[in-house]
C-alpha cells in the first residue's frame, strides 16, 4: 500500500466521522505524489494542504481517532470507570490492568485522538503511523 | 515574531546543532510549512539537544495549537 493510498483512506475515514477544515466541512480528498488536496463544502474546486500540518491538526485527529477516552499509559479505550463518592474519577484499565484507585493516583483518563497524535509525532513517520488504524 | 521568523531561527539554531538541512530544497521557492520541519525528528534532535529530551519537547509541542509557539520559548 503506497502512502498516498494510505493518506487518502485515512482521510476518507476522517471525512466520514465529520471533518472540519476552517470551519468548513470537507467533503472529499484526493492524494497524489505526497501532496494531498482537500475539498470543502463551500468550494468547487480541491485545496493543497500541507501534509503535516493537516495530519497534526487538532481536527483531523477528533475526527480519525475519535474522541473517546482512554488509559493515558496504555491507550486502550477498554477502561471501567467506577461510580465512587468523590469527584476523582475511578478508573481501571482492563488491558493493562492499571487500577487508578488502587495506584492511589489522581492520574487522568485521556483521549484517545489526543494519545494518538502524541503517539504519531514520536513515531517519526505519521503516515505508517496512520495505517494501522485503516 | 512571526511565524517565518520563529521557524527561521529554529533552523538556524538546529542547524549550528548539527541539523542536515538539505531537505529544506524539497520546498524549493515555497515558504517553509512550519509543521513539515517541526516534526521531523532530525530537526527535533538538533532543535532541544541543549535542553535534551527532544521526544518529550516534540509531545508538548504537538499538544499546542499553534506547536510553532511552543518552539519560541527555546529561541
Amino acid at each position: 500500500m503506497n502512502s498516498d493510498l494510505i493518506l487518502l483512506d485515512s482521510v476518507k475515514m476522517a471525512i466520514d466521522n465529520n471533518l472540519y477544515l476552517d470551519g468548513q466541512k470537507v467533503i472529499d480528498a484526493s492524494a497524489n505524489d505526497g501532496c494531498l488536496f482537500l475539498k470543502p463544502a463551500n468550494s468547487n474546486t480541491f485545496q493543497a494542504v500541507p501534509i503535516y500540518q493537516f495530519l497534526f491538526s487538532h481536527n483531523f485527529c477528533k475526527a480519525f481517532f475519535g474522541t473517546l477516552v482512554v488509559c493515558p499509559l496504555c491507550g486502550s479505550d477498554h477502561v471501567e470507570i467506577r461510580d465512587n463518592d468523590s469527584t476523582e474519577l475511578d478508573w481501571e484499565c482492563n488491558d493493562c490492568k492499571y487500577d487508578n484507585s488502587r495506584a492511589g493516583s489522581n492520574l487522568k483518563l485521556a483521549y484517545q485522538w489526543l494519545y494518538r497524535m502524541r503517539e504519531m509525532a514520536a513515531s517519526g513517520d505519521p503516515i505508517s503511523y496512520l495505517k494501522g488504524f485503516i | 515574531m512571526t511565524e517565518i521568523e520563529i521557524i527561521t531561527k529554529a533552523i538556524r539554531k538546529a542547524e549550528v546543532n548539527g541539523l542536515d538541512t538539505r531537505f529544506l530544497y524539497q520546498f524549493g521557492e515555497d515558504p517553509y510549512y512550519p509543521m513539515e520541519i517541526i516534526f521531523r525528528h532530525d530537526f527535533a534532535k538538533a532543535f532541544w539537544k541543549k535542553e535534551g529530551n527532544w521526544k518529550y519537547h516534540l509531545m508538548q509541542a504537538v499538544l499546542k495549537r499553534k506547536p510553532i509557539n511552543y518552539l519560541k520559548k527555546f529561541l
